[in-house]
């Protein structure tokens, strides 16, 4: 009855959303949060698969992002961190040294 | 029956909270949103039998690295969000098109690859042994290589958080 | 062999070393360049005896130039009777010239130079002369052209001169283009025989053996006497050569009477094989040459300078030549250009003696010179009955093998051809009447030149009387040429005409007497456009004033707005327009560039659906 499709969709679903708060968000750490959605989404994705297609690797592979997920946002909140000291705000639309 | 309800459930439950952590203008919120979709994530892992992954789930994000990420926007003071200019309004309607894209084209996908069937397999029970039993047999060099992994994340960290030394 | 390889160098070896070292020392530069050229005469004879000796096998000796996979380019040696008997007119009267100018040209400012260009122009006739194959002959022919317009151009300070140099030289060009096309058709046509080839023993065996590609074969043929219009100028490409009087005596006696007009003859010959497989081209050949022949012959007419007189009647006398080709016997051609080499350069030098003397070239500033210059009367006049076919001189014989083909071969040619021998007595006797036994008109007493002159007059005279009797057709005979019965007939109306017009010349120039007086209405006008040279010249210059230099014109605005302008600056100009676009992808913002991001997955997974 639930197939593998409600949960493909649903996935879809999550990422989609997960897409929005990125160009949405203009504080930076709110978009990483909304790339730990995306994550999520995807590993949801994996998970399902591994249940429909009889196979362990996708929880395996859901656990390595997992720890990739981990690592990653420990440096982006470190670079959030320095951001804040230099330049004493975290919205985007007023850090943009970088333009041309 | 039973599947279907809980699927049902959980998974609006787990938009509305994806929802709530896109729109609100609260960080707090937006941090305390996602751990409540993570539970429900948790949950509609446990009805894909993944219960190994579901635990490790709570465990790292909710219990991790949500944390993480409260502790931060607790240190840095981080307010509401300021209202929106006129570039805001522009990227929300580009956005969502770019969204709403991105949603047709899932529907496309999946209806393509339905055709081709997905005949169900036997089921799998995640638990730990199984799980594990793969990880320390076929994946070991990527399970090592993640170690080392976050040794690296570790030292990264610590050494951009450092006071500049004179 | 080696002579062969020597009797080419020599000359060249001369030109180098007076241009390096000895510009300046007129003695030195004048025993280099005669030095080396009557050595390569002296080789040419022991070559050729010892050749006799053998029976005139064909020996052949090639250098490689380049060797690509369907193309060789080679540079060789070709001695056969043609080669052979070319080698030593070349080298005898270039010899003799060369020793002539060391008087004429004494105390010129450019001496050096003169001798070394001319030491040039012996190489490159020779070079023509013995070479093996189309691509040799070609570069050669370019050099000669060079020589030419050096030697035409001697005194460039003066402005008719370096005009009549550059005329030369464009003109031969026009030629050349035309010639060097077809040789390059000739690639594909022996491609199509089997063996590519551009060597002249090769391409006559493969023509020998194959038939068919008649159209191939007379374009190919039709583009070559292109060059042959220029070198020799034929009608329409003529215009050059009366204007290159402006050289110095010597040269136009060397270059455009015996050795470099002659160069298209040669190539005819050469060439025959090719020219012999289409009649069509023949046809045109011969006609063109008719044509060139009595038109030459009718401006000599009225010209008052003796060296441009000498130069219409060259032009005339090549015009018999070429259509005796075009009539169907290269030997009778080539026979025709020998005994015409000796007396052309003969009548040359002897207006060379005399203008030396007198210091003018207007035959009405002249007369009563027989007298005075006995050496150069009596040479003279052996040159001018010659030149008139009057028998037994050289020039009867050759002349008669010329009338008596036509006769047998194309009647309307034959009248035109007798009509231009009698228009050649007339104007020659009148050039001669004038210059030797009128009433003199000089205002300086002119005196015997010194021997250095006189010998090669006398030399040269020998042979122009000789010259009938060696047999010299029959050697060059080859089997493409068509054999030539002797006709009692013929020769009557040959030599009626030639005396007739010696009379009239005569009666006119002689004696005085008033004949034409009565036609002078009418013959005025023709007298003008004779002059004018049918008006040929204006025709050029107009056409190069108002088609070419517009054309050029337009080339130039073509390059300049469209090519620099347009391609150049707005590729530049477009580069940075875009890079200023561009840039402004890099706002530095982050939620930009993760829109961007976004979107940009979007958009290709969208692409990659359409795909699949």
């Amino acid at each position: 009855m639930i197939g593998l499709n409600h949960y493909l969709i649903l996935s879809g679903c999550l990422f989609a959303i997960g897409m929005y708060g990125i160009i949405t968000r203009r504080n930076a750490l709110l978009m990483l949060l909304s790339v730990e959605l995306l994550f999520n989404a995807a590993n949801l994705s994996f998970v399902a698969y591994a249940r429909y297609r009889g196979d362990l690797a996708g929880q395996v592979f859901v656990f390595f992002t997992m720890v990739v997920a981990a690592c990653e946002v420990a440096i982006g909140l470190a670079v959030a961190i320095l951001l804040y000291r230099a330049q004493e705000t975290l919205n985007t639309d007023e850090i943009h040294s970088l333009k041309w | 029956m039973n599947e279907a309800f809980f699927f049902y459930v959980f998974s609006g439950l787990t938009l509305l909270a994806a929802l709530y952590v896109v729109l609100t203008k609260n960080p707090t919120y937006a941090v305390l949103s996602l751990v409540a979709a993570m539970f429900s994530l948790a949950i509609l892992f446990v009805l894909l039998h993944a219960y190994f992954i579901a635990a490790v789930h709570i465990l790292v994000y909710a219990g991790a690295i949500l944390v993480l990420f409260l502790f931060v926007v607790m240190l840095l003071g981080v307010g509401r969000e300021e209202t929106a200019g006129r570039s805001q309004t522009l990227y929300r309607i580009f956005g969502g098109w770019v969204v709403l894209g991105f949603l047709m084209e899932i529907g496309l996908i999946v209806k393509a690859v339905s055709r081709t069937g997905g005949a169900s397999s036997p089921v799998l029970t995640g638990t730990i042994e199984a799980v594990g039993r793969l990880l320390f047999t076929r994946y070991f060099l990527p399970f090592e290589i993640t170690s080392v992994l976050l040794l690296v994340g570790i030292i990264g960290a610590v050494v951009l958080s450092r006071k500049e030394q004179v | 062999m080696v002579l062969g390889w020597l009797i080419l160098f020599l000359p060249l070896f001369a030109c180098l070393a007076i241009a390096g070292f000895a510009l300046k020392q007129d003695k030195a530069s004048s025993w280099i360049a005669c030095g080396a050229l009557t050595l390569s005469f002296l080789l040419s004879l022991i070559l050729f005896a010892g050749l006799a000796m053998r029976k005139f096998p064909v020996l052949e000796s090639n250098v490689t130039v380049l060797s690509l996979e369907n193309l060789r380019l080679e540079f060789g040696i070709l001695l056969d009777r043609l080669s052979l008997l070319m080698l030593l007119v070349v080298t005898g009267i270039g010899s003799g010239i060369f020793i002539y100018s060391t008087e004429y040209m004494k105390g010129d400012k450019g001496y050096g130079r003169y001798f070394a260009a001319l030491s040039l122009f012996a190489f490159s006739m020779l070079g023509i002369v013995v070479s093996t194959n189309f691509f040799q002959t070609f570069i050669f022919w370019e050099l000669v052209g060079v020589s030419s317009y050096l030697l035409i151009g001697h005194w460039y300070e003066k402005d008719e001169a370096a005009d009549a140099g550059k005329k030369a030289f464009i003109t031969t060009r026009v030629g050349d283009v035309g010639f060097l096309i077809g040789i390059l058709l000739l690639g594909p046509l022996t491609a199509a025989f089997g063996k590519q080839t551009l060597n002249f023993q090769t391409l006559s065996g493969v023509l020998d053996m194959h038939s068919g590609h008649e159209r191939m074969i007379t374009t190919i043929c039709l583009l070559i006497f292109c060059g042959v219009l220029g070198k020799s100028a034929q009608f329409p490409l003529h215009v050059w050569l009366p204007d290159a009087m402006e050289g110095p005596t010597p040269v136009s006696a060397l270059i455009h009477a015996a050795t470099m007009v002659a160069a298209g003859v040669y190539l005819l010959a050469r060439a025959y094989f090719l020219f012999a497989v289409s009649p069509t081209a023949l046809a045109v050949i011969a006609n063109i040459g008719a044509f060139t022949a009595l038109m030459a012959a009718t401006m000599a007419l009225v010209q008052p300078d003796i060296k441009k007189i000498l130069a219409y009647s060259t032009l005339s006398q090549l015009g018999f030549m070429v259509m005796t080709a075009g009539l169907g016997s290269s030997s009778a051609a080539m026979y025709h250009l020998i005994t015409h080499a000796f007396f052309k350069a003969l009548l040359f030098l002897g207006a060379g003696s005399v203008i030396h003397a007198l210091h003018t070239q207007n035959i009405w500033e002249m007369g009563g010179v027989f007298r005075r210059m006995p050496v150069t009367g009596w040479t003279f006049l052996v040159g001018f009955l010659a030149l008139a076919g009057v028998f037994p001189l050289s020039g009867f014989w050759s002349k008669d093998e010329i009338l008596t083909l036509a006769f047998m071969t194309n009647r309307f040619l034959f009248w035109a051809a007798a009509a231009t021998a009698f228009l050649t007595s007339f104007y020659m006797g009148r050039l001669f009447f004038t210059v030797f036994l009128a009433e003199p008109r000089w205002k300086k007493e002119p005196h015997e030149s010194p021997r250095v002159m006189t010998v090669p007059l006398q030399v040269l005279a020998f042979f122009a009387i000789t010259g009938g009797f060696w047999g010299l057709g029959p050697f060059l005979h080859s089997h493409h040429d068509r054999v030539i019965e002797w006709s009692f007939s013929v020769v009557g109306i040959s030599l009626s005409v030639s005396l007739a017009g010696i009379l009239l010349a005569y009666l006119i120039y002689a004696l005085n007497i008033p004949f034409l007086a009565p036609f002078e209405r009418v013959l005025s006008p023709i007298g003008g456009l004779l002059l004018k040279k049918y008006y040929m010249d204006d025709f050029y210059d107009g056409l190069v004033k108002y088609v070419q230099q517009n054309f050029a014109g337009l080339c130039d605005l073509f390059e300049r707005y469209v090519v620099v302008k347009g391609m150049v600056n707005g590729t530049a100009h477009l580069t940075g327009w875009a890079g200023d676009r561009l840039r402004r992808f890099q706002t530095g913002k982050l939620q930009f560039y993760a829109f961007m991001f976004s979107a940009g997955v979007t958009l290709i997974t969208f692409v990659w659906i359409l795909i699949r």
